[in-house]
């Protein structure tokens, strides 16, 4: 461990737990005059090599909750940015910049974002940009572990691929260089935001399977957020399900969607479960009456 | 049965492909020979991927695109032969709800301005009586207090409340079909499932026909009565039963590829390969873009979702 690390307070060697720890983290924001609670108290725990799943509907809060554990809010003025982040021992609110360039240089955390185009540089090949993820010069050693992380995020014919540019790659392929520049720091963390949420039906399985293997295969601990609860239900060991900024409910997957305890969850799930069977006007009906959903949240 | 109102025969729409060269043209068909009917009152999924020629085909019902080749009828008659007088039944009839309903309003108009303006045009309501009509109609789409929306701008409005006005729009000139492309994606659960009960309560209440344009498999069986299938520009398959009994390996490799939100039944979890049998069949078959199981080497024919 680097005295960069040290200094931060990461004294962790590889067995702390819970990997992540969130106490009481909130983010709220100034929009106009108003303020926004976009996080509002939110405790969350990721042990070793553990999945876990956020899901909430769209302005629950759940990728500004991601943004903010790892650092990565705009640089403005809140009205309120407080709480504790622990990863691996140290404070994340508290942690040098240095440290923080470490963390997410090795060993550290690594994010996928919905849109690999907003992400990959449209000017380099892709092979450039994972070299780039992994530091140091391009040489030999590096062009043979690009392609080492380019076929583990399930490329097929890395060699090929690395020398084509992001414009002449598909949704799902640029998803998975994405997945790879995101492996080369070797993370203990993977968060992953809406990572299969522009993909068709068929490419998402597939990146699915992909990430599901990582995670068993590196024993890496993943964050999925999203808004599509078969994607938990694939792939999270525990789920914390959001809304307005707080956390409603949270569990063992099978529990929380086999017995919701809160009424909004228990309306997503029943919601997600009627749809994948084909439902009567009268039952989504009586589904949505209740006083859960009709004060939704307007975005 | 009565005759269909809208007729699709033998469709072919060309664009010039991405993979064009300077001085070699190449022309990819988005739809490939379609032949489709629309019945009055029926609600009729088009389903497939991105790129499949779904929305080209929404846009061929609209003529917002002409076809290549073949032709749209309605009632009939070919789109391109309409009189004056049957085009302006067309353009009443015939009425369309898109993805992203902040595009299809105007952000500089109020409601009461957008909606208005569409009334005033196809003269549904006395100058007097306008604001009580266009009330009336935001009240039919669930929006209510109907005052209280007039008076906003689209950005006041959340996305499914935005949708509702794009809905109360097409459904003011009393149309017999409605072709909505994509018009859930963009919302969340629960307002996809409060916009598909308003389009069943619409269709049972005024016998609207929908053409209803869709990735999304679950959101459309709850509704749809017939369903069609589509793939590089062809419908592969069409029929009711399409999710009970699919035909085509497609239609299966689409309903495997479905999530099964019972984390019992999570095939990632148990470790167990996503690889489907459909998909395995359709690869022995020919060399599909779906074929390879890791390898997206021929995915690259299918362009990012729009």
């Amino acid at each position: 461990m680097n005295a960069m690390l040290d200094d931060a307070g990461i004294t962790d060697r590889g067995d702390c737990d819970p990997l992540l720890d969130v106490r009481d983290l909130k983010v709220h924001l100034h929009v106009g005059d108003a303020i926004v609670r976009a996080v509002d108290g939110v405790d969350l725990s990721v042990r070793r090599g553990e999945s876990i799943g956020i899901v909430g509907e769209s302005g629950s809060g759940k990728s500004t909750l991601a943004r903010a554990i790892l650092k990565l809010l705009p640089n403005v003025e809140f009205a309120e940015l407080q709480g504790e982040v622990r990863f691996r021992g140290a404070d994340l609110t508290r942690i040098s910049d240095g440290a923080l360039r470490e963390l997410r240089r090795r060993n550290g955390f690594s994010m996928v974002f919905q849109d690999p185009l907003g992400y990959l540089n449209p000017t380099k090949r892709v092979g450039k940009q994972v070299a780039e993820a992994l530091g140091g010069k391009h040489d030999g050693v590096v062009s043979s572990r690009v392609q080492q992380l380019l076929a583990e995020a399930g490329l097929s014919d890395p060699a090929e691929l690395a020398r084509r540019f992001p414009h002449e790659l598909s949704g799902g392929m640029r998803q998975r260089v994405m997945i790879a520049i995101a492996l080369a720091s070797e993370p203990a963390l993977l968060f992953a935001d809406e990572p299969t949420t522009a993909l068709d039906a068929t490419v998402q399985l597939q990146v699915l399977e992909t990430l599901g293997r990582l995670h068993r295969d590196r024993n890496m601990a993943m964050v999925i957020i999203t808004h599509d609860l078969g994607v938990v239900a694939e792939l999270c060991d525990r789920v914390y399900v959001m809304r307005a900024g707080k956390v409603v409910e949270n569990g063992d997957t099978i529990d929380v969607f086999e017995n919701p305890r809160h009424p909004y969850a228990a309306q997503l799930i029943e919601l997600s479960t009627r749809h994948r069977r084909g439902s009567t006007p009268a039952e989504t009906k009586a589904a949505l009456s209740t006083e859960a959903l009709s004060s939704g949240v307007a975005r | 049965m009565t005759a269909p109102i809208l007729e699709v025969r033998s469709v072919v729409r060309t664009y010039p492909s991405r993979g064009s060269s300077g001085w070699r043209k190449q022309y990819a068909n988005a739809v490939d020979g379609v032949d489709l009917d629309v019945n009055e009152g029926e609600t009729l999924a088009i389903v497939g991927e991105s790129g499949s020629g779904k929305s080209t085909l929404a846009k061929l019902m609209l003529r917002l695109e002409q076809p290549s080749q073949g032709s749209v009828l309605y009632r009939g008659v070919s789109l391109d032969k309409l009189d004056r007088k049957q085009w302006r039944t067309y353009r009443r009839d015939i009425q369309a709800v898109f993805q992203d309903p902040s595009s299809s309003l105007n952000p500089r108009m109020r409601v009461e301005q957008s909606l208005g303006y569409v009334a005033r045009r196809h003269g549904l309501a006395e100058p007097a009586r306008l604001r009580a009509f266009l009330a009336g109609h935001l009240a039919a789409v669930g929006l209510d207090p109907p005052e209280q929306y007039l008076t906003r701008y689209p950005h006041q409005l959340s996305g499914g409340q935005q949708q509702r006005i794009a809905i109360a729009r097409a459904i003011m000139l009393e149309p017999r079909l409605i072709v909505a492309d994509e018009p859930l994606s963009s919302l969340d659960i629960s307002i996809q499932a409060q916009i598909l009960d308003l389009m069943r309560e619409l269709s049972r209440r005024m016998n609207v026909g929908f053409v209803l344009i869709s990735h999304d498999l679950n959101a459309v069986q709850s509704i749809a009565g017939r369903t069609a299938v589509m793939q590089h520009g062809r419908i592969v398959e069409i029929g009711r039963d399409i999710f009970d009994a699919p035909a085509h390996p497609y239609t299966r490799l689409l309903l495997e590829a479905r999530l099964s939100a019972n984390p019992r039944e999570a095939r990632t979890r148990q470790g167990k390969p996503l690889r489907t049998q459909a998909r395995d069949e359709l690869s022995a078959g020919s060399a599909n873009m779906l074929a390879a199981s890791h390898g997206e080497s021929a995915e690259a024919t299918v362009t990012g979702k729009t």
